[in-house]
């Protein structure tokens, strides 16, 4: 009977923080995942000099706010440093990282949004059909003076419309427009089948470009 | 191609770059220009990835990870289970175990040295029958067993307040109350005892010298002498066995410099209880004199002094009368009828 290569571990070994070391020979992190997992909490520091930029532009463009980002980056740091020693290496470690960054951000946002149903709303406030306020605009912080008028025109306008348009919509945009990343890893980092990603991107970029109709020249 | 089906593609950013698309978009001013702006989004996109992070964002992180890795609490430390902590904790574990272990091999002979200590529980002698044993039982005192033959002042004495007690009770009349064992029944003699060693056996000389230290050294052959000797106890007559215990404590008394080798005979405590009585009276009996255990015999003591032993099953013991009939005096027991049992242990 042939059964692989493949290495089964029982959940109670599991449960004692026994991973699984089924680490993808791509990933460029394995190494220093297997050097955490072997008790070397240094390799962690170079696994966040590694990954921590992207994380945090990931987290700023699905915030939209420079503070609320950082806080979400140290707080999906600290999961993963909590849990990379069960990490199995079913996907490679940015994936895994990614997918934890958009749970922190959600929260992020779930909360934020409560903040703002629960502060009074002004008189001259801004209010959708339904009555619910707006949510605060994303801002975008980092025009470059290089840039031209009319691209940090347009650069406003699309940062404006990623903040109007859903979350599962800015998820897929952020992370496939901005950090590049394939189906396959979207699909991983979002939890859902592939297909349900290439749906969801054509949505998402229908309705943004859409909603960027009226700010072209 | 029609401007819907362009727009499709340049959604699922699919093949709109193609030759056929693109010969649309070159028909199609508004195709061409969402094609543009698309194109335009995506540099602007692509622009978005060379974001900077903000100074001091590792150093933010790493103090968090660190301020967690400081909180971990001990169990989870794989430190624990480096060779720093390794080392110790085998150490203290060996400790533990041979520590414990010493300490019941010493409490234990300890333990076994006085068993006397052990005889007189009443919740003990509940195992073999609760009828025997009601709650509002008097324990019996402490018995002691002198030696073979040998005078009250050579077994070992008891305090005194056991013994005036004993004596209390052995002054009140009526049926047998708390008694010590007499010293002349035969199988519960003990010169180990009245020689200091601190075990429950009868001893009975085979005549042939040995060298000091008999009990310890013992050869295996006279074991087997003891079995045979217990076996045939019970089918022998009274008289030479008693005889032979006399004989022994006359030797160790007149020659104690030069022991006899020894048959060594492990005694079963039993109790003799009154019916309808809450006293009783604890007995040393060769093991295949007793009743088994859990099993209650009948003693019945006539006018006359005559014994009559029944075991469950309604049949005599001729052997187990004799003894009780030798001992009858001393045991000090009134005509009636009596239960006999194994005590438990």
């Amino acid at each position: 009977m042939n059964i692989g290569a493949r290495v089964y571990y029982p959940s109670a070994m599991r449960a004692w923080g026994a991973p699984a070391r089924r680490l993808i020979a791509s990933d460029p992190d394995s190494a220093d995942v297997a050097r955490f997992q072997d008790g070397d909490e240094a390799a962690f520091e170079t696994l966040v000099r590694r990954h921590e930029r992207e994380a945090y532009r990931a987290a700023y463009r699905l915030l939209g706010n420079q503070d609320d980002a950082q806080e979400a980056v140290q707080e999906a740091f600290l999961r993963a440093f909590r849990s990379l020693r069960a990490f199995r290496g079913e996907a490679a470690f940015k994936t895994w990282l990614t997918g934890i960054v958009i749970n922190v951000c959600r929260n992020h946002a779930a909360k934020a949004e409560e903040n703002v149903r629960r502060r009074s709303v002004p008189v001259d406030c801004n209010e959708d059909d339904n009555g619910a306020p707006e949510p605060p605009p994303i801002r975008d912080a980092a025009p470059g003076p290089e840039q031209s008028a009319l691209g940090s025109e347009l650069r406003m306008a699309i940062v404006a419309a990623l903040g109007k348009v859903g979350v599962e919509h800015r998820e897929v945009l952020v992370l496939r427009e901005i950090q590049g990343m394939e189906y396959e890893e979207l699909a991983a980092a979002l939890n859902c089948p592939v297909g349900t990603v290439k749906s969801r991107l054509c949505r998402a970029r229908r309705a943004l470009r859409e909603m960027l109709d009226g700010v072209w020249p | 191609m029609k401007c819907e089906e362009f727009l499709e593609r340049l959604d699922a950013d699919e093949g709109w770059r193609e030759k056929e698309a693109q010969a649309h978009a070159e028909a199609c001013p508004s195709c061409r220009e969402a094609a543009e702006r698309w194109s335009a989004a995506s540099n602007i996109f692509a622009a978005m990835k060379e974001d900077d992070a903000p100074p001091f964002l590792h150093t933010r992180i790493m103090a968090r990870v660190r301020e967690e890795g400081a909180r971990k609490p001990f169990w989870y430390a794989p430190s624990l289970f480096r060779a720093a902590w390794a080392g110790p904790l085998l150490v203290l574990a060996i400790v533990f175990v041979v520590g414990g272990y010493g300490l019941i091999t010493t409490i234990e002979p300890a333990r076994k040295a006085v068993p006397q200590s052990e005889l007189a529980k009443p919740e003990e002698m509940a195992k073999g029958d609760k009828s025997i044993a009601g709650d509002n039982r008097t324990p019996t005192p402490q018995i002691e067993l002198p030696a073979l033959g040998a005078s009250s002042a050579q077994a070992k004495p008891r305090p005194a307040q056991e013994r005036k007690k004993a004596a209390a009770v052995s002054s009140e009349p009526g049926l047998g109350k708390r008694r010590d064992e007499a010293s002349a029944f035969a199988p519960s003699a003990r010169l180990d005892e009245a020689e200091g060693v601190a075990t429950r056996s009868a001893a009975v000389p085979t005549g042939e010298p040995e060298a000091q230290g008999t009990l310890s050294s013992a050869p295996e052959i006279a074991i087997k002498q003891e079995a045979a000797a217990a076996g045939g106890a019970a089918q022998a007559p009274r008289a030479p066995v008693e005889a032979s215990k006399s004989a022994v404590t006359n030797e160790a008394a007149a020659a104690p410099a030069a022991p006899s080798r020894y048959l060594l005979v492990d005694l079963v405590e039993c109790t003799l209880e009154a019916e309808g009585d809450k006293e009783y009276v604890v007995l040393k009996l060769p093991p295949a004199q007793c009743p088994p255990t859990g099993q209650l015999w009948e003693v019945t003591v006539a006018q006359n002094g005559a014994v009559e032993v029944k075991d469950t099953q309604g049949q005599g013991k001729e052997s187990l009368k004799q003894i009780l009939e030798a001992r009858i005096q001393e045991l000090k027991l009134l005509p009636g009828r009596y239960r006999l049992g194994r005590l438990g242990r």
